[in-house]
């Protein structure tokens, strides 16, 4: 079924390997994986199995050593820095373990600020920010800085940066690593809720099996090959 | 041509002389001054002919010529016992230098002289007036130099707060690790402040071989000294208790700055610093308190600090620590305003106008540092404006003279009406003026014996106190007991117009009456030869030739001021003067250009000391402002990678970081500025109150060049700071939590 629709990212061949001193690491040793508009993957595997580096890769934070990422319809593989950053701006949203808010900014100028970074116009910032946070539970928190939240809040907050921009793809790295089970859920669902309304397609890192039985597939990898795929219905 | 008789034994003035031949003097042998050999020709192994006054002629063999650059006039000196035989003063000497080797009993030597010999000697202890003369001059200068250097020792302290704060925020997982495995607070504390104490020992013998460094530097420019007519020792000496004073600040500074974060180590929570989810959010001062602790705290330093009273630089500390604290509490409380003023530039935009206020004592230290260094070159502009207006200002204004001619002897003072008669066309008036050192009860005054008549005409813009009588000149003129004081010595005498004041003569002592007051900032600045122009009074030549010279007769002068009528060439002028009368007399000419170029050259390398001190104020500020923006970045560079990963460029990042030490910049030259000019208030008023009056005088250029300067400062020291910014692995950075 997903590959009848359009790949927002797909892998081919890809090969990455490290140096640690005089040693050579194969991180990922010929990863091949595509992932459609509002689908949602996780990938799951021990650590050191490869499953960081792929998501950095697809978060075009890292290239790599040989094969093609292609994001979008775009190649990313060799392009430089400045492209780099032009695909990370334009199509991809990110969710990190540790929530990564900026502190000196609310949870509605957290929300507004990869908007700014866009160029998008003040009016549609604000309105956007405002229905994220509406859409994640967080309207009546809205001013409230990081600190002043919960790890699940901030994580929500999170959520809704990562899809304000509208990006066609969304990262998320262990997203429900730092919060309780209840917590985590609640986070899970939202972000699951809004990909599949916003048809963005998600690409998640997880260890916990209940949050990636949310996923539409789970791709399992080690030692940097990816083993086994699990179509979940 | 002045000739001396030394005591060649004894003479330690002329011992110390460097020759070009020999300083042996035999009889017949003679030794001259580098000027009059230059000037005449003159060189070791040639003969000159002295004439004595009942005209017969003195030939003697000149075998050496004095190198210093200090003398005036033509000299030439002989053996002591050949001259008394020659001139007919065996067994006399007109005058005989004492050597003091303790010089701090200067005084109490001085003062057993006086006792010893009485009131027939004029004992004069030059080298101890000189001291004092500097010391009272410098006193403006060391007062501002102290309050920076308080203000130094305030930032050094905030310095050492931040880095073991930021020493401590990177450490703080080990400080629970070590309490989870049985580590006692106390530990804990001693851990971070035994390292204090090892930062302070550092940086104490790094400072010393520093301090030492630099004043070997600033010793360098010994030629400065000379514009206050002393040259300096030879030798540079730094005194041990300098050592320990300032060993001894160091190290308070830095464990007073250590103290407050190790005892925050010891204080941290081990769940806390185990996970840092977990960890308390820091407090955040409130504007309101900043702006009700710092509004108070900079009204009363900026107070203080025009009052002209020596404070132990408490004025200026507290007026910058104020000044810090309200422009923190307006970074923080105008965040909305400075948000909208920045919205042009989106996200960078949004993210400085967060960061400004973010780390308030960070940032306040930042702006001290820049503050510390603006506010210096503020007073230094200031200072150096207001000298230079002065010693302008009492070269033409107060003077009024176009061409100084000193002669080598004293002359009628009718000569003035035989240069007049060299260009009547060119030269509208001249004016004879004599100098004499003497005493008023224990006061060292000097008495200028002036032409009533012609002294208005050139000296035509001065300014007289209120209760100075129009007719001052007539009264000058017609009344022999009568002087004029300069405002300073009318002060340091307690005198007013009408009272009289006794004033030693070579014959005993002469009571003179006050009838006027002199004022201005220009004549404090003047000295003409030693006398101090603020230490004198003014006589009619009358007057003078009556009760100060060894022999009176005719009025007789050295000095002689030319004024010259608009449009005249002073340089052509003065050239006619001396083919005139060059051959006959012994004249130094002077015109009032050169002497401006003179004095602003000797003022140009007084300020080059202070300029060296500015810029050591420049490299600490920018290590500061480095220092800062390193901070900053190293704690914010999972904001930067995460603001890298949502599509910032590493242009944006650069931009950011920059712009922030930009700001910072800006903040330290607002509050750098107005401490700078309460600063020069406070040292010129200081002056004043001293004698040495300098006009206070905002350095609008200085303000001008202080701004380019914070916002090179920032931007210097920035560079790196940025430059790692742009460096940050993001993976890195992104995935772990530290």
């Amino acid at each position: 079924m997903t590959m009848q629709t359009q790949a927002v990212v797909e892998l081919i061949d890809v090969t990455k390997t490290y140096r640690l001193g005089e040693i050579l690491v194969e991180a990922l040793r010929g990863v091949n994986m595509r992932a459609s508009g509002g689908e949602i993957v996780a990938i799951m595997g021990p650590s050191g199995s490869g499953k960081s580096t792929i998501l950095n890769l697809i978060g075009a934070l890292d290239r790599p050593t040989s094969g093609k990422v292609i994001i979008a319809g775009k190649d990313v593989s060799k392009m430089s820095e400045n492209r780099l950053g032009e695909i990370r701006r334009d199509s991809i949203g990110y969710i990190f373990q540790f929530y990564n808010l900026i502190p000196v900014l609310t949870a509605y100028e957290n929300v507004e600020l990869p908007m700014l970074i866009t160029g998008v116009s003040g009016e549609k910032r604000a309105a956007r920010a405002h229905e994220l946070l509406g859409l994640v539970g967080l309207a009546n928190r809205a001013h409230h800085r990081p600190d002043e939240l919960s790890g699940g809040e901030q994580q929500r907050v999170a959520v809704a940066r990562a899809l304000s921009k509208r990006p066609p793809l969304v990262l998320a790295d262990e997203p429900t690593g730092d919060l309780d089970s209840k917590s985590g859920m609640q986070v899970m669902k939202i972000l699951k809720d809004l990909a599949k309304k916003e048809l963005s397609t998600v690409v998640m890192v997880t260890h916990d099996h209940q949050m990636a039985s949310l996923a539409d597939r789970i791709l399992e990898i080690r030692d940097g090959k990816i083993v086994k795929e699990t179509e979940i219905i | 041509m002045s000739v001396t008789g030394v005591d060649q034994l004894k003479d330690f003035q002329y011992r110390e002389y460097t020759f070009e031949g020999t300083g042996n003097l035999r009889r017949n042998d003679a030794t001259i001054g580098q000027k009059m050999s230059e000037d005449l020709g003159i060189k070791v192994g040639d003969y000159i002919t002295i004439q004595r006054s009942d005209g017969s002629t003195l030939s003697v063999h000149v075998v050496g010529i004095v190198k210093t650059s200090l003398e005036t006039g033509y000299n030439v000196y002989i053996d002591l016992a050949f001259a008394q035989q020659k001139f007919g003063y065996v067994g006399r000497v007109t005058y005989a230098i004492v050597h003091v080797t303790d010089e701090t009993r200067l005084t109490e030597v001085r003062k057993m002289l006086e006792r010893n010999l009485g009131d027939s000697y004029s004992i004069r202890a030059t080298k101890e007036e000189t001291i004092n003369f500097v010391l009272e001059s410098l006193a403006g200068w060391r007062q501002g130099l102290s309050s920076i250097s308080t203000v130094a020792v305030l930032v050094s302290v905030g310095l050492v707060l931040n880095t073991m704060y930021m020493n401590l925020g990177e450490r703080t997982y080990e400080v629970g690790v070590l309490r989870a495995i049985g580590a006692r607070r106390r530990d804990v504390f001693w851990l971070f402040f035994s390292e204090t104490i090892f930062y302070a020992l550092i940086g104490i013998a790094v400072g010393l071989a520093a301090g030492v460094g630099f004043a070997r530097i600033i010793y360098s420019f010994t030629s400065v000294v000379s514009i206050f007519g002393a040259e300096s020792s030879g030798t540079l000496t730094v005194r041990p208790e300098y050592l320990i004073s300032g060993a001894t600040t160091g190290f308070l500074a830095t464990i007073v700055g250590g103290f407050l974060p190790s005892l925050s180590a010891a204080r941290t929570g081990i769940l806390s610093a185990l996970k840092p989810g977990i960890r308390p959010p820091g407090k955040q001062r409130t504007a309101v308190k900043l702006l009700l602790v710092g509004v108070p705290l900079a009204t009363i330093g900026g107070y203080i600090s025009t009052l002209g009273i020596e404070v132990g630089s408490l004025d200026i500390a507290l007026l910058i620590i104020g000044l810090v604290m309200v422009t923190s509490g307006i970074l923080r409380v105008g965040e909305p305003l400075i948000e909208r003023m920045l919205s042009p530039f989106k996200a960078v935009g949004k993210l400085l106008s967060k960061n400004l206020g973010r780390n308030l004592r960070r940032a306040a230290i930042t702006y001290a540092v820049i503050a510390m260094c603006i506010a210096f070159l503020v007073m230094m502009g200031g200072m150096r404006i207001g000298m230079q207006y002065a010693v302008r200002e009492t070269l033409t204004s107060y003077f009024g003279a176009d061409i100084m001619i000193f002669a080598g002897s004293r002359l009628p003072a009718s000569f003035s009406k035989s240069i007049v008669q060299v260009d009547p066309a060119a030269i509208e008036a001249v004016t004879s003026m004599d100098v004499t050192a003497t005493k008023s009860g224990n006061t060292q005054i000097g008495v200028i014996s002036v032409d009533p008549d012609t002294f208005p005409l050139v000296f035509n813009k001065l300014e007289f106190s209120e209760d100075t009588p129009r007719d001052v000149y007539v009264q000058l003129k017609n009344n022999l007991y009568s002087i004029l004081l300069v405002e300073p010595l009318a002060n340091s005498l307690k005198v007013k117009v009408g009272q009289q004041i006794p004033v030693r003569t070579p014959a005993g002592s002469v009571k003179l009456t006050v009838i006027g007051v002199l004022r201005g900032a220009g004549l404090s600045m003047a000295s003409i030869g030693n006398v101090r122009m603020s230490q004198s009074g003014f006589v009619s030549l009358r007057t003078g030739s009556t009760f100060f010279l060894e022999s009176a007769g005719v009025p007789k002068a050295m000095l002689f001021y030319v004024k010259l009528r608009a449009g005249s060439d002073a340089i052509q002028v003065k050239n006619e003067i001396h083919q005139k009368f060059g051959t006959t007399y012994e004249l130094d000419m002077i015109t009032v250009n050169d002497l401006m170029a003179e004095v602003e050259t000797q003022s140009g390398r007084f300020f080059v000391v202070f300029d060296v001190i500015v810029y050591m104020a420049i490299i600490s500020a920018t290590a500061g402002i480095s220092a800062t923006m390193l901070m900053n970045v190293n704690e914010r560079r999972r904001e930067i990678g995460m603001l890298r990963s949502q599509g910032m460029s590493n242009t944006q990042i650069f931009a950011l970081v920059v712009a922030e030490a930009v700001f910072l910049g800006l903040a330290g030259y607002v509050v750098g500025c107005v401490a700078g000019v309460f600063l020069l208030r406070g040292v010129v008023s200081l002056m004043s109150g001293m004698g040495l009056i300098v006009p206070y005088i905002v350095p609008w250029e200085r303000l001008q060049f202080a701004l380019f300067l914070a916002i090179g400062i920032s931007v210097a020291g920035v560079i790196y700071p940025a430059l790692r910014a742009t460096r940050v692995n993001l993976i890195e950075v992104l995935r772990y939590r530290g």
